[in-house]
């Protein structure tokens, strides 16, 4: 088995990229045996995943990893279908660059903001260097806490069509529910029927992907 | 124009002018990484001669 490796890496804090990783690994391990490996220092993931109850456990194993990145993906590599790397939220780190080099596809979850799609120029730039040579390569933007009644959220897709990333037709809505899972330490898919919707959108970005 | 539009437009125009700056970001980077040009530097300590009056 070797794994299909999905990094989540964002250029700034706050854009819900834990949120994406964690969710978006819950629904993978629906498919295939998933880990999540928690490159971001402030280990956002492994406290998430520890919140967890003994009888709800979070559905994913979540390990740290700190250096020897390389080396440490080519082991789990092999145990697993799908690996899921949450990046640390910026680029001034050898980490980013490095999961970001290890991935198969890399989504960069953007909030419906001017400040993030700024910010999400460099990761782009970064983005196409990773990509020369690598034909199989992917890296798709996701619009996360889309507010459909905001003139701004409205007018994402045509400020997306900017970047040479493409962005993913799926995307995530502004929802509290996506923060009560991370209290209760579980994805959304075990929030039961007012989480649907939710799950729904996590599912609808999977299909996409795979 | 719809706000919808007008709205749509003003968010591409500024990732457009954001993609400018970064390339010239890059741009002085790339210059500023450069390795300076080579300079010669004499091995004495006696750096300039002293012209004695007759």
């Amino acid at each position: 088995m070797s794994a299909t490796v999905f990094s989540i890496a964002s250029q700034k804090g706050g854009t819900g990229k834990t949120t994406v990783a964690m969710n978006f690994a819950a629904g993978l391990a629906q498919r295939g045996r998933t880990l999540v490996i928690d490159a971001d220092p402030q280990g956002s993931a492994g406290q998430w995943a520890s919140l967890a109850s003994d009888e709800k456990p979070f559905p994913v194993s979540v390990i740290t990893v700190a250096g020897g990145f390389s080396r440490e993906i080519g082991r789990f590599k092999r145990d697993y279908q799908y690996i899921v790397i949450d990046c640390p939220p910026t680029l001034e780190t050898e980490i980013t660059h490095q999961a970001m080099a290890a991935a198969d596809t890399v989504l960069i979850p953007t909030l419906p903001s001017p400040v993030d799609l700024w910010a999400g120029v460099r990761l782009a730039s970064v983005i196409e260097q990773i990509k020369i040579g690598r034909p199989t390569f992917r890296a798709y933007m996701v619009i996360n806490q889309l507010e459909p009644r905001s003139a701004i959220s409205r007018g994402m897709q045509q400020a997306l069509s900017e970047f040479d990333i493409p962005a993913l037709q799926g995307h995530l809505r502004r929802r509290a529910i996506y923060r009560n899972a991370a209290l209760e330490g579980v994805s959304v898919y075990c929030m039961g029927k007012r989480a649907e919707p939710a799950a729904q959108e996590i599912s609808n970005i999977i299909e996409e992907l795979l | 124009m719809s706000t919808k539009k007008q709205v749509g437009s003003k968010l591409a125009s500024s990732v457009r002018q954001a993609k400018v700056q970064q390339k010239q970001q890059s741009k002085q980077k790339s210059v500023a990484d450069k390795p300076s040009e080579p300079v010669e530097r004499s091995t004495s300590l006696i750096t300039s001669k002293r012209v004695w009056p007759d």
